[in-house]
């Protein structure tokens, strides 16, 4: 394992310099110039040494705890590119609002967004279901090459519950991951003001990690009055609802595709049948007993 | 922590801010590699009685037991009980047995799928009830203390006002009794949730499904917390602390189908412990049945049990001798705080000493 090495090889490939200030000075220009898709080719680059880490790290809460570490400083290095132009406008003196309008780049930031929340894509979530409904079809095939009568109609009408109920998932996880990138944005902007009032008050820009800090407090206070809306609790609701609802016509054309495997259904029953008689033999243990 | 210079735009800022960055991560997972596994649950205990997955466990006393009526701890069933026993220096347990009680903690184990229909009745009339029994029968006591936390509260006051004869003194510890309240996210999540979509998916909730949920009140502050750790990595007592709170926080049991459904329609829901109308296998469940003193405890910066939905369990009570006690920090500081370990738990020993005639 020879992680060390490979984190200086990616911190290599970040700037292509080692952080000596002789050389550092000299290339500032370049390196700002370069800075744009610093974040990201830091965070590739750590990825790799993330995952021999990993590899290298046996299962466990150590493990886990890794995991997140890792995740939330990629979130952290995100961030702090985003940051990273805004420093430099007011460090210079040239920040004013119209250069943040310019500055902030939505799709950037969404990237954020998506790592705080753990957001799948919607082309992922789209490839999950489309994995799902192209496995069902293939197994059932014969199926839709029959017309929707007899002891087939109940798997046909299933089936295009299940084709019609994805759409509408998938504008309603639009819809969520619209209005939680939107409260970001909001909070952005709010954090923007109070960074500007505390270089105010200090005639110098707060450090990335009190930039840090503030995103962190600005965005959970943000995010709590969203969550707290009876609009997105609604929303959240419908989201739980539909997704819930197409995973159990699934698990129904499961059921009627009639596979050799024990059902749900049976099974269920038979974990009721073995809780009444676990009561049951309870009941008279105490009775027994008395 | 870089500070930033004034000036002209400086580089050697975030050149050295992506260095720090990846020296820390490559720190970190040395220190947590050399850490290996890590231990939780300090004090030494007995497993003295079991039924179906449950343990009740008797912790060993560390001074004479002077306090001769046990007391039982009932935890929630949403996270595992060790949270009261981390490690030596942040152990409720231990400061309990300190100050001579004589401890009962019953662990509710981890529901698989044959569990889904487990209900409320099973959890407090069988489980419950059989511990308690199994620890009056025992030690000779016709009635013990019976302490319960969070969801465990919420089920001890269900089974105190069901059982009155067999509780000496109940004490709720940041216990969730009036569903009403709007103050938490939880609170106003559960209202609306269609919990039988739910239940009737999964059967059983699996615990990474309800981690969601907790992870959603504070996603940012999350992201701190570890990007925080990476300042204190070569601390190993520090780190071994966080190591046993993050274990904690991984370590959330599927919860039983049923028993979850009546929780979240018939509590958060319908808030029937306060209007009235809750039955518990065939008996209705009356507050004023709660007639033995009670200690109620909760804390003032609870985010995931607000304290409107904790206090006003001593106006629905029988009892004429209740006593409320606000404690100063969140959900879990009333555990593993220094400030618990010193005031609280010397404080419940006291009130319960008080009562033990």
């Amino acid at each position: 394992m020879d992680s060390i090495a490979n984190v200086q090889k990616a911190f290599w490939n970040i700037g292509g310099a080692a952080p000596r200030e002789s050389d550092t000075t000299k290339k500032a220009h370049d390196l700002y110039e370069a800075w744009t898709g610093m974040g990201q080719s830091w965070a590739n680059s750590m990825r790799d040494a993330f995952e021999e880490m990993m590899r290298a790290t046996s299962q466990g809460v150590g493990r886990e705890a890794l995991a997140n570490i890792f995740s939330s400083a990629e979130t952290y290095m995100k961030l702090f590119e985003f940051w990273l132009p805004l420093y430099k406008s007011l460090q210079e003196k040239t920040f004013d609002p119209a250069s943040y309008q310019r500055l902030f780049d939505s799709a950037q930031y969404k990237a954020i967004l998506d790592k705080v929340f753990d957001f799948i894509s919607p082309g992922t979530v789209n490839e999950f279901y489309e994995n799902i409904l192209d496995a069902y079809q293939r197994g059932l095939s014969p199926m839709f090459k029959i017309p929707a009568m007899g002891k087939y109609r109940e798997h046909v009408e299933l089936a295009l519950n299940l084709l019609r109920k994805y759409p509408a998932f998938m504008a309603q996880y639009g819809q969520y991951q619209g209005r939680l990138y939107a409260t970001g944005q909001q909070a952005m902007e709010k954090v923007m003001a109070q960074f500007i009032r505390r270089m105010k008050e200090n005639s110098a820009p707060p450090s990335y990690d009190e930039f840090f800090k503030i995103w962190a407090e600005v965005n959970e206070q943000a995010f709590h009055e969203l969550f707290t809306a009876e609009e997105l609790v609604a929303l959240q609701n419908e989201l739980q609802n539909t997704g819930l609802a197409i995973k159990k016509d699934f698990q129904k054309l499961m059921a009627l595709a009639s596979y050799p495997i024990v059902l749900r259904s049976e099974m269920d029953e038979l974990y009721k049948t073995i809780h009444d008689l676990k009561n049951r033999v309870h009941d008279l243990e105490k009775e027994r007993q008395k | 922590m870089i500070a930033a210079s004034a000036g002209a735009f400086d580089l050697k800022t975030p050149v050295k801010q992506a260095w720090e960055l990846s020296r820390k991560l490559v720190n970190a997972y040395e220190t947590l590699r050399r850490l290996g596994e890590i231990e939780v649950g300090a004090s030494p205990r007995e497993l003295v009685f079991a039924y179906d997955k449950i343990n009740l466990y008797r912790y060993q006393p560390e001074a004479l037991v002077t306090c001769r009526a046990p007391v039982l701890i009932a935890y929630a069933l949403v996270n595992r009980p060790y949270m009261l026993d981390l490690q030596p220096d942040r152990s409720f347990v231990r400061r309990l047995l300190q100050q001579g009680l004589d401890v009962y903690v019953i662990d509710w184990g981890y529901p698989t799928t044959a569990d889904k229909y487990l209900s409320l009745d099973d959890y407090l009339n069988i489980f419950l009830n059989d511990s308690v029994d199994f620890i009056r029968d025992t030690t000779k006591h016709d009635a013990i203390n019976l302490m319960g936390i969070c969801q465990g509260g919420t089920f001890s006051t269900i089974y105190a006002a069901l059982y009155p004869q067999k509780i000496k003194n109940l004490v709720t510890i940041v216990a969730p009794v009036d569903f009403s309240t709007d103050d938490g996210l939880l609170f106003r999540w559960s209202k609306k949730m269609n919990v039988d979509a739910m239940v009737d998916h999964y059967g059983v909730i699996p615990g990474e499904v309800l981690s969601v949920g907790y992870l959603m009140l504070r996603p940012f502050m999350k992201i701190s917390k570890y990007i925080d750790i990476l300042e204190v990595m070569d601390d190993r007592d520090k780190v071994e602390n966080f190591l046993r709170m993050e274990q904690w926080i991984l370590d959330s049991p599927a919860q039983a189908g049923e028993c979850y459904r009546q929780f979240v329609k018939e509590l958060y829901q319908k808030n029937k412990l306060v209007e009235g109308g809750l039955e518990i296998g065939e008996e209705k469940v009356d507050l004023k049945n709660i007639t033995m003193p009670l200690l109620n405890i909760y804390a003032s910066d609870d985010h995931i049990v607000p304290p409107n939905a904790s206090t006003p369990l001593n106006d629905l009570v029988g009892s004429a001798d209740k006593e409320l006690y606000s404690f100063k920090g969140g959900h879990i500081g009333v555990f593993v705080s220094a400030k618990s370990q010193k005031e609280l738990a010397p404080a419940i020993a006291r009130w319960l000493h008080q009562r033990a005639k």
